[in-house]
């Protein structure tokens, strides 16, 4: 039983997916090579990331298990819960070794692991493409911090370069310090002490203004009813969002 | 300045707004052009959530509040001392423009009071409209009013236009709208709902002949009653919405709790909005369109309002116990949906996991089905999961104890009392 660490890339997993299948040899663990601090009983195999054989088993994936399969994987993957990854490991194996039908496999431990915390990361990707707020920035680019808890910026980038596609704009997970960042063709990642310094355009601070009045205008007061709203939008997103900042409650 | 004006126009006219319950940014696919901004998303997004608790998709306002009419139940009528506003074309469209590239939003929700005339007012929406949509290249979601009484030509421009469109019929019978909204006609409101639904349906037709057929509505049109205000019962508004179903192809619709906003002597007096009963009937409303219940089967003459301690799926099956326990394994889609703790997600992944082994009652909540309410209507693999015999009287008691102790714990749904007490004199 051998312990293997990665980069931390989704590259750098495929990769060593590549490998295991290729042995034919589960892990006992899967750990990203950052977050190992090592223990004296188990032997470790270090993958190096290959982009060719990454790409191999993500195609493989996508034609013989099924699009659809695959990206349950990618998205459980950037839940980045502990462990993770073994469960990917099996669920694949299942699908590639056993052609197994993973998508109506719901009793399978490891395949309704993966699935939940896909769910999750899917679920959250669709709540930020309303939560996620841009404050206008004098130079016209949008700015758009917030702090999720998966690592979904790339999943929110195609959302947003398909809507806003004349924009320039700049999603921020301050969390992960890591900045998307697209200008009107294309988008890449890039780590957050690289951006330049933001100033808020003139009109923005009005447009604010207007944003927070019509929150408050379109609320009915004989239907107040703040825990329905708290289920709906719980305390953990509201840091960053406009229309929560010093809000007062009408009398 | 004009940012100062604005806000102030906001304020009043997102207020006059308000009452339109409808926020729905749900079943359009339109998508961006080259050069435009925005598209729409087949599934709705949710941008945030009032104080009251409702969603927020779109930015809800009224063109104007300056309404000709005087209908005893709504806030702009014209004899109510309110502050009135009116906004430009251009305003509303620089607003949604500078909202949408903010992400507040997913669109526009357009509607008006009626000022001057109604195709003076239909004519300002379709002028806003066309701005977005030709000047601005806005693809997001439009839904916009159609005015009753405007020439329908207006009508259809707009539909060409928007996502979505509606016409509120908001009070459920002729006579209602003869004593509280004298001016109104109920075949001004009928007429282009009837058109709009037929339209749907040719334009559809001609699209497949002609690709270069504009989308009409495609995202259906809606209408709104408001539960409370006049003396029908629930039997009587649920025919109607079937009724608006299958006849005017209607997506949805939607109910709005009355609540008294300037007393006057035509009106009930009321404690407070009925929210249970609205919550009651568009649990209904949602079996009529995806659980394919028909209002007969739910009410009746003898049995005309709600039962406000179950939802009506589950008063429905402590009514009819000689069509269960149910075989989880062998059911078909339309029978399981009908348990109470099974909707079409579940029923769904059951059928679909019962072809690769058989159920069992741990696989049955792995699934998602409710069990806790589910077990009494159904067996797995033969077993009977409740822990009783199958008797309609213990399980009655048995629902009601698990139902008594949740209503308590569910205060979204409060003001029971209120409720009860409505009593329209």
């Amino acid at each position: 039983m051998k312990t293997y660490l990665y980069d931390g890339s989704f590259t750098g997993f495929m990769t060593l997916i590549y490998w295991t299948f290729k042995d034919k040899l589960r892990p006992a663990k899967i750990f990203k090579k950052a977050d190992y601090s090592g223990d004296l009983f188990s032997e470790t195999v270090g993958i190096e990331t290959d982009g060719e054989l990454a790409d191999k088993v993500i195609k493989s994936a996508k034609d013989k298990l099924s699009a659809r399969v695959f990206r349950k994987a990618y998205y459980a993957y950037l839940s980045e819960f502990p462990g993770i990854e073994l469960a990917i490991f099996d669920y694949l194996y299942l699908g590639f070794a056993y052609k197994a039908n993973l998508q109506k496999n719901w009793t399978d431990c490891s395949v309704l692991e993966v699935k939940k915390a896909a769910r999750k990361v899917s679920r959250e990707r669709h709540r930020y493409k309303g939560l996620l707020r841009f404050r206008e920035l004098d130079d016209g680019i949008l700015y758009g911090p917030y702090k999720p808890d998966y690592n979904i910026s790339s999943l929110l980038a195609p959302h947003f370069a398909a809507r806003l596609t004349g924009e320039q704009w700049i999603i921020h997970d301050t969390g992960r310090n890591l900045a998307t960042i697209y200008n009107g063709k294309s988008w890449l990642e890039i780590s957050d002490d690289l951006l330049p310094g933001l100033e808020f355009s003139e009109e923005e601070t009005d447009y604010q203004k207007i944003w927070q009045e019509f929150f408050r205008s379109i609320a009915i007061d004989e239907r107040y009813n703040p825990e329905l709203q708290a289920n709906f939008i719980p305390y953990k997103y509201r840091d960053y969002l406009l229309e929560f900042e010093n809000q007062v409650r009408r009398q | 300045m004009g940012q100062i004006d604005t806000q102030k126009k906001v304020e009043i006219l997102a207020e006059a707004a308000k009452y339109d319950v409808s926020c729905s940014s749900s079943g359009s696919s339109r998508a961006n052009q080259k050069g435009g901004i925005g598209n729409a998303a087949p599934s709705g997004i949710c941008h945030s959530w009032s104080a009251d608790g409702r969603c927020i998709s779109l930015l809800k306002l009224l063109f104007s509040n300056d309404c000709i009419y005087d209908c005893a139940y709504c806030i702009n009528r014209a004899s109510n001392h309110k502050p009135r506003a009116s906004f430009t074309a251009e305003e509303v469209a620089k607003l949604t423009i500078n909202f949408y590239k903010r992400n507040y939003i997913e669109g526009l929700f357009l509607s008006s009071a009626v000022f001057l005339n109604p195709d003076y007012t239909m004519e300002q929406l379709v002028k806003t409209l066309m701005i977005l949509r030709n000047q601005h290249k806005f693809n997001g979601y439009i839904h916009v009013k159609a005015i009753p009484g405007a020439d329908y030509r207006l009508i259809r421009q707009a539909g060409e236009l928007a996502d979505r469109m509606s016409v509120n019929i908001e009070l459920p019978s002729r006579e209602s709208l003869k004593s509280l909204a004298p001016q109104k006609k109920a075949t001004d409101i009928l007429r282009p709902m009837e058109q709009i639904g037929t339209d749907l349906i040719e334009y559809k037709e001609d699209k497949k002949k002609f690709k270069s057929t504009p989308d009409f509505v495609p995202a259906g049109h809606t209408t709104q009653l408001i539960v409370g205000v006049s003396p029908e019962k629930d039997y009587q508004i649920l025919k109607l919405s079937e009724g608006l179903y299958s006849r005017f192809n209607l997506k949805r619709v939607y109910y709005s709790a009355f609540m008294p906003v300037e007393p006057d002597k035509r009106l009930p007096a009321v404690s407070g909005p009925p929210l249970l009963r609205e919550h009651r009937l568009y649990q209904a409303d949602w079996l009529l369109r995806f659980y394919n219940f028909e209002a007969d089967e739910l009410l009746g003459p003898g049995r005309p309002d709600f039962n406000l301690d179950y939802d009506p799926k589950l008063d429905w099956a402590l009514n009819n116990m000689d069509k269960f326990p149910v075989e989880i394994n062998k059911a078909g889609y339309w029978q399981l949906l009908r348990v109470p703790g099974i909707g079409p997600t579940s029923a769904r992944r059951i059928i679909s996991a019962r072809k690769e082994a058989r159920l069992s009652a741990d696989n049955l909540k792995k699934l998602g089905s409710v069990l806790k309410r589910a077990k009494y209507f159904i067996l797995c693999d033969g077993k009977y999961l409740a822990g009783i015999p199958f008797d309609p009287e213990l399980i009655r008691s048995r629902v009601d104890r698990d139902y008594k102790g949740k209503n308590q714990q569910l205060s979204l749904f409060a003001d029971t009392d209120n409720d009860r007490r409505q009593v329209i004199s």
